[in-house]
């Protein structure tokens, strides 16, 4: 049987030959092979080429890597990472027609290398591997922030990676910590419950949490997704948050703490989003509340809760690249995607406008979208367990998307009543129907098709979830109630139009106590703080010389400080010979350390065997 | 009154909120839906609830927006202070 291969190391590997293929016909047609390489390995995997795939928690054991006293396995292949892969790679697909005309080579391997190391995350089975891949994925969406080129998108990358950095030496520490309890470095399903002897774990959970980004810790998504660039964004909706749900799936399903955290975050998200004047940021806000939902799925944890997640981890993929498509192509085109700054694109934008509506209503949740088959089994999933408040927020969390996406992000670029753009923006475009660029349409229409093909036969995504499941979304109680919900929903919304009208503002969040009073720590740090450090410095230097300068020649520097006592009381005493007797001192002090006294053998012998004594004594003590 | 795509469009919307609440009232009479939660056996709940839901939505996050909507570029601003 031939050996696995890895689709995350060929996609990994292969993002470094871009720069290396001169011809840009041949390039883009390489760029889109790329994914289509994972996407091969991975069905050969299901039709069982490399062994079959055992039922669920089982997995086919792959790559396995002998490390110090350890062994580094980078392939488990169970029907939890198959289902990330899948969408992973035909995301890929679909990101990189969207930026195909992107002329940084090094932009298309940051983007590249980030997917194959989401792969190589999701396939890892020990801690320590996964830790790797992480790391690399959070260096390679760094670049794709910087890429942007604006001063802005320059913090926003550093804050990016600072979370990143901080989440990963969460993951670490705690696996150190799994790893010092167990002595095994496999990455299974963590013990959870109340006490220090759990501290490792929370802090496992807490990198993963930060990844997820769950409510409070998700200020770094809509920071630095919406500074990213145009392309690199799209990749960024994708995969870091996404990986987060799945360590979480892996790591912590059914820990209640985690529910309640998803569901506050679903709705959370919402309320921010109102606020909201960037349609980047807006759709930023939207992925934190879909991933409240996951997360929410994850803490439920039953297997609705998990199969939940996971669908809805594989349309949100889908359906949040799409939106986010949708907006960038307004930013690409318009060279903003302001709400106040925008409006009246859609004679001019009415494809991307028709594609990203494809979006809005399956991340709302619309019957015959795939929103709705994936949501409703999460929604569910807190009916049978009886919690009425969780599913009272993420159908509220509902209400709010529809809102959103369905209505106020079209209605502000593409609408706003207005005939015609702004005409800064009327100036950027032809007198034509299609200016959003071919390339990008390509990307939105293959995703657009698959919300539509999976909303309609959803039953292709329930086969391929980890537990077995008997699933059938469309039933009266369900349509009936989610379309009443929309219909009520829009009157609303009209009633109270001029206030989700775009205003020229930034709405601050849970950053705001990093960078604002987080600054306090800084001057501390940089001022109070450092004045101690240089005077404890100073002083330890001092003690280090007055050491330094007594061993030159112990016995005369004890003598010096025998007659400086000395000298003192003898001045106090005799006051007409005080400046004899400190001149004496001076020239003792000024000689020192004079001849240094030379020990015969024998009275180094007896310090030696002293000191051995003194070892003997401590020994038998201790 | 003068017949427009806008008033065909208002009387069809309203005709779909009045007969989802019938149709809602209907379902019910017959015992076609099946809920878990008490609260969503109220006749014509999920249509209060999007209403409700959606207005107070808009207006809690408009009362945030007192303290969290500052000016563009407020990180710079503050920074330079």
């Amino acid at each position: 049987m031939v050996d696995w291969i890895h689709p995350g190391i060929v996609i990994f590997l292969g993002a470094f030959l871009i720069p290396f293929i001169k011809n840009r016909r041949a390039k883009q047609v390489y760029f889109l092979l790329i994914p289509i390489a994972g996407l091969i390995i991975l069905i050969l995997t299901t039709a069982g080429v490399f062994g079959s795939i055992p039922p669920y928690p089982d997995a086919l054991h792959k790559w396995r890597i002998p490390f110090l006293r350890y062994t580094l396995e980078l392939g488990r292949i169970d029907k939890l990472s198959m289902v990330f892969a899948y969408v992973y790679v035909i995301a890929a697909f679909c990101m990189n027609w969207f930026a195909l005309r992107v002329k940084r080579d090094w932009e298309h391997v940051a983007a590249t290398a980030y997917v194959g190391s989401a792969l190589g995350a999701v396939f890892a089975r020990d801690i320590f591997t996964l830790y790797f891949f992480l790391e690399i994925m959070s260096v390679s969406a760094t670049f794709l922030v910087w890429f942007r080129g604006t001063k802005e998108s320059r913090g926003a990358g550093f804050r990016y990676l600072f979370w990143h950095l901080f989440s990963g030496v969460c993951v670490l520490a705690g696996g150190v910590m799994h790893v010092q309890t167990t002595g095994s470095i496999e990455f299974v399903h963590f013990p959870w419950g109340w006490g220090w002897e759990y501290f490792g774990y929370y802090l496992i959970c807490l990198g993963f949490v930060i990844n997820a980004a769950c409510t409070p810790f998700h200020s770094w998504l809509s920071d630095a997704y919406s500074e990213a660039s145009v392309t690199g964004a799209i990749y960024m909706t994708a995969y870091t948050t996404k990986t987060g749900i799945y360590c979480l799936i892996r790591g912590f399903s059914g820990v209640e703490i985690l529910m309640w955290m998803g569901a506050i975050s679903a709705v959370f998200a919402l309320f921010m989003a109102v606020l909201e004047n960037d349609g980047r940021r807006l759709c930023s806000y939207h992925i934190i509340s879909q991933l409240g939902y996951m997360v929410a799925g994850v803490g439920i944890g039953t297997y609705w809760g998990i199969n939940g997640a996971a669908s809805h981890a594989l349309c949100h993929i889908i359906y949040n690249a799409l939106l986010y498509m949708g907006a960038s192509t307004v930013l690409e085109v318009a060279g903003t995607c302001k709400f106040s700054e925008t409006g009246g694109l859609y004679k001019y934008m009415p494809i991307s406008w028709v594609l990203y509506m494809v979006g809005g209503f399956s991340i709302s949740g619309f019957p015959l979208f795939n929103g709705f088959v994936s949501k409703v089994m999460t929604v569910e999933a807190s009916e049978l367990i009886h919690q009425p408040l969780v599913y009272i927020l993420l159908e509220g969390a509902t209400v709010g998307t529809f809102l959103h996406t369905g209505l106020k992000l079209p209605w502000n670029l593409w609408w706003q009543g207005r005939k015609e753009p702004p005409a800064d923006i009327r100036a950027k475009l032809r007198n034509s129907p299609i200016n959003t660029p071919i390339n990008m349409l390509i990307g939105m229409g293959i995703l657009a098709f698959l919300c539509l093909f999976l909303g309609i036969y959803p039953y292709i995504l329930y086969d391929m979830l980890p537990h077995p499941v008997y699933f059938v979304p469309f039933t009266t109680t369900r349509v009936f109630s989610i379309m009443q919900l929309f219909l009520f929903t829009f009157p609303a919304a009209w009633l109270l139009r001029t206030s989700i009208r775009g205003i020229p503002t930034y709405t601050v969040d849970t950053d705001w106590f990093g960078r604002i009073p987080g600054r306090a720590l800084i001057v501390f740090c940089e001022r109070p703080l450092m004045a101690f450090g240089a005077f404890v410095d100073q002083k330890v230097l001092r003690i280090a010389a007055s050491v330094v300068l007594f061993s030159r020649n112990p016995l005369v520097a004890i003598r010096i400080a025998k007659d400086v006592v000395s000298t003192k009381v003898k001045a106090r005493v005799a006051r007409s010979h005080r400046e004899e007797f400190e001149r004496g001192l001076e020239e003792e002090i000024r000689r020192y350390p004079a001849e240094i006294p030379r020990l015969s053998l024998g009275a180094s012998l007896l310090i030696v065997f002293l000191f051995f004594l003194l070892y003997l004594i401590m020994y038998l003590i201790t | 009154m003068k017949i427009t795509w806008k008033l065909l469009f208002n009387l069809y919307y309203i005709i779909c909120l009045g007969g989802s609440v019938v149709i809602g009232f209907g379902l019910l009479f017959f015992h076609m839906l099946d809920y878990h939660f008490s609260f969503q056996w109220i006749p014509a709940f999920f249509a209060l609830f999007g209403f409700i839901g959606c207005t107070l939505l808009i207006l809690i996050a408009k009362g945030m927006g007192h303290w969290l909507a500052q000016s563009e570029g407020y990180y710079e601003k503050r920074r330079r202070r």
